[in-house]
């Protein structure tokens, strides 16, 4: 297998109300070793659960119904996470696949000290390593991830730092084992503009120095363009559309993608309303049979109401579900 | 630390005075006293007379109240009317029975508790969950004075079996000692460990919520470690609170079950007191057990700080 991660015909399902919903469908990805991967979309449109069923860690009721998820794993080789038993996931999880949480502030055991933590993540996976050993490798993460008085933040409790440096401890931890395959699930909105900054940047060096591959969940465009070269656009479940980041914001195809593009605000049109794509995400679970972006699309005509369109490459891996690229629709 | 445990202690002053105050008022609305419990139907207004001499009774409520009191703050409770007898050694010699009891009532609670709680909570809506479940409500909900009696019944009726009428001290006999105290342990340790078991369910399950349970299990963590480690002792607060309080109520004695299984602690001593109109001996007793209570409660806040850093008093 050529990329690090295949994953194919994804779906997942909740229970409500002792009925099975279906949540997200049809998602098929890749990612190549080294690539950033961005995944883009509103909140509720399946971008973090697809990043949890990877891992294993959907909530209850939430469940994987069908799909593959290829891994290139260094130690077991090509495995599909999706099948995987618990041991075995547990050897991946944190030293070959790790995640970056949206929240930092919560994100960590508040009753334990952030050396505890740190170390525990190496304990998990290399049961005889030395204390000493241990403690040479938080120093020496903390250092990658710019934390200044490295000995003092080893003695803290969460809650003594700030939403930056803890987000720069997570990141720390995820890079502990020097996984091959990183999963950021927004990792900076839960941060002010500053420091968001300051944490993509760290990012995009650690990625470079580190050559690992990278999952970006966003709901930001900017994020985006900052760190992905390829994008996926999430909607209501579905990808609609796919491309590197160049083709996107040059010649975004799907309507829903265009609407996003337009609503990033920019300095030059100082005084214009910011503009934002009416309506609102289709709650889950009621996953039509049609186009979903239909009701907030502003090129929706009757004939849209056919089915649900196809996901078919509109260029060169270029790729858009929307009947005004091609007809085809998904069976 | 050193200076919010003395802050607290001094705390302890009002209340105790308060309640001083409030238990000698209300013995006195009791109707019927002690004079008339001694003397019986051979009452005359010279015995009397000669009686509430003897016993203080004759002075004025705010004498009395002075009387008692400045000897409480010397460590004297004064003497029961009836028999003479120190009040002070009686109830320490009491406390320590009832103390036992009740630590041995906590123990029975945490081992049906504590693992059924945490089991509940990790299968939850489960089979087991259910079971759980109904057991708790039945340790919250039958009152355990009928436990109590329907398990004296149930030895008895079913083996021929009677606990040992005589108190043995645990020092005299170790063994006979435990086999008094066995059962009305387990009365009231299993219905403690009804809300226990609840509070352990319910705080588990807000934890294993929170992101970061989430994060630990990211980092390739045993489920074991995640639940022990920090889903449990996250949770602990709420239970160690919980168990604290109950605890300080328990330590006083519990009237019920100690006057069912005839066990000599501060309970039955109360009530001893009560039923005599013995002033100084409910009096004492209940002094010495809002003492009791509000000390546990000042060490649940200090066992706080060792779990929760967040926690400090300085």
């Amino acid at each position: 297998m050529q990329n690090l991660l295949e994953i194919k015909d994804l779906k997942i399902k909740t229970l409500r109300n002792k009925e099975e919903v279906m949540l997200l469908d049809k998602v098929s990805l890749n990612i190549a070793p080294g690539q950033c991967l961005g995944i883009v979309g509103e909140s509720g449109c399946g971008k973090s659960i697809t990043a949890n069923a990877l891992l294993k860690l959907l909530p209850y009721p939430l469940s994987v119904s069908s799909g593959k998820a290829m891994f290139n794993s260094p130690s077991l080789g090509t495995v599909d996470l999706l099948s995987l038993e618990e041991n075995a996931m547990r050897s991946i999880r944190g030293r070959e696949i790790a995640m970056i949480f949206q929240e930092p502030m919560t994100s960590l055991d508040p009753i334990f000290t952030i050396e505890r933590q740190m170390k525990e993540a190496l304990e998990f996976h290399h049961a005889h390593m030395h204390e000493k050993e241990k403690h040479d490798r938080c120093v020496e993460v903390l250092k990658q991830v710019n934390i200044p008085r490295i000995e003092q933040t080893l003695g803290s409790y969460p809650h003594q730092l700030s939403g930056g440096q803890l987000q720069r401890i997570m990141i720390a931890i995820a890079l502990i084992n020097t996984p091959t395959l990183l999963i950021a699930d927004e990792p900076t909105t839960a941060l002010d503009v500053t420091i968001q900054a300051q944490i993509l940047e760290l990012m995009n060096k650690l990625k470079h120095e580190q050559n690992a591959s990278v999952m970006f969940i966003t709901h930001d465009l900017g994020v985006i363009a900052e760190t992905s070269e390829q994008v996926a656009v999430f909607y209501s479940g579905h990808i609609v559309e796919e491309a590197s980041a160049e083709e996107l914001f040059y010649r975004p195809a799907h309507p829903y993608t265009e609407g996003l593009i337009k609503s990033i605000s920019s300095l030059n049109e100082k005084g214009n309303q910011l503009y934002s794509i009416p309506g609102n995400v289709p709650p889950g679970g009621e996953l039509k049979s049609y186009c979903h972006f239909l009701d907030r699309c502003k090129y929706a005509e009757d004939s849209c109401k056919r089915g649900l369109p196809k996901l078919v490459e509109v260029a060169p891996k270029h790729y858009c579900r929307c009947f005004r690229h091609s007809m085809e629709v998904e069976v | 630390m050193k200076n919010y445990i003395i802050r607290r202690l001094l705390t302890l002053i009002p209340v105790l005075f308060g309640i001083s105050v409030a238990i000698f008022l209300i013995m006195q609305l009791i109707p019927g006293d002690v004079v008339t419990g001694i003397l019986g139907i051979e009452e005359t207004p010279e015995l009397r007379a000669m009686w509430e001499k003897r016993l203080g009774l004759d002075k004025p409520l705010v004498v009395q109240y002075i009387n008692w009191i400045s000897g409480v703050v010397r460590g004297d409770f004064g003497e029961s009317f009836r028999t003479g007898a120190k009040v002070f050694p009686e109830i320490l010699a009491r406390f320590s029975i009832s103390a036992e009891l009740a630590l041995l009532a906590c123990i029975v609670a945490w081992i049906i508790a504590l693992p059924l709680g945490v089991l509940s909570a990790l299968k939850r809506n489960s089979i087991s969950d259910r079971i759980v479940r109904i057991i708790a409500l039945l340790g919250v909900s039958v009152p355990n004075f009928a436990t109590a009696t329907l398990l004296i019944l149930f030895l008895a009726l079913a083996f021929g079996y009677y606990s040992p009428i005589r108190y043995v001290s645990f020092l005299e006999n170790p063994l006979v000692n435990l086999e008094i105290m066995l059962f009305p342990a387990i009365v009231m340790g299993g219905s403690m460990a009804g809300s226990v078991m609840r509070m352990t369910r319910s705080s588990l399950l807000e934890v294993l919520r929170q992101d970061f349970i989430k994060a630990v299990r990211a980092k390739g963590a045993p489920e074991s470690v995640t639940i022990m480690r920090h889903a449990f002792k996250n949770a602990s607060i709420p239970i160690v609170t919980l168990v604290g309080m109950q605890m300080g109520i328990l330590m006083g004695g519990t009237v019920v079950i100690e006057q069912i299984f005839s066990i000599p602690g501060l309970g039955q001593y109360l009530l001893t007191g009560i039923f005599q109109r013995d002033y100084p001996i409910v009096q004492g007793t209940v002094l010495f057990m809002a003492f009791i209570y509000v000390f546990i409660n000042l060490l649940v806040d200090i066992i706080y700080t060792y779990i929760d850093p967040r926690i400090s008093y300085s």
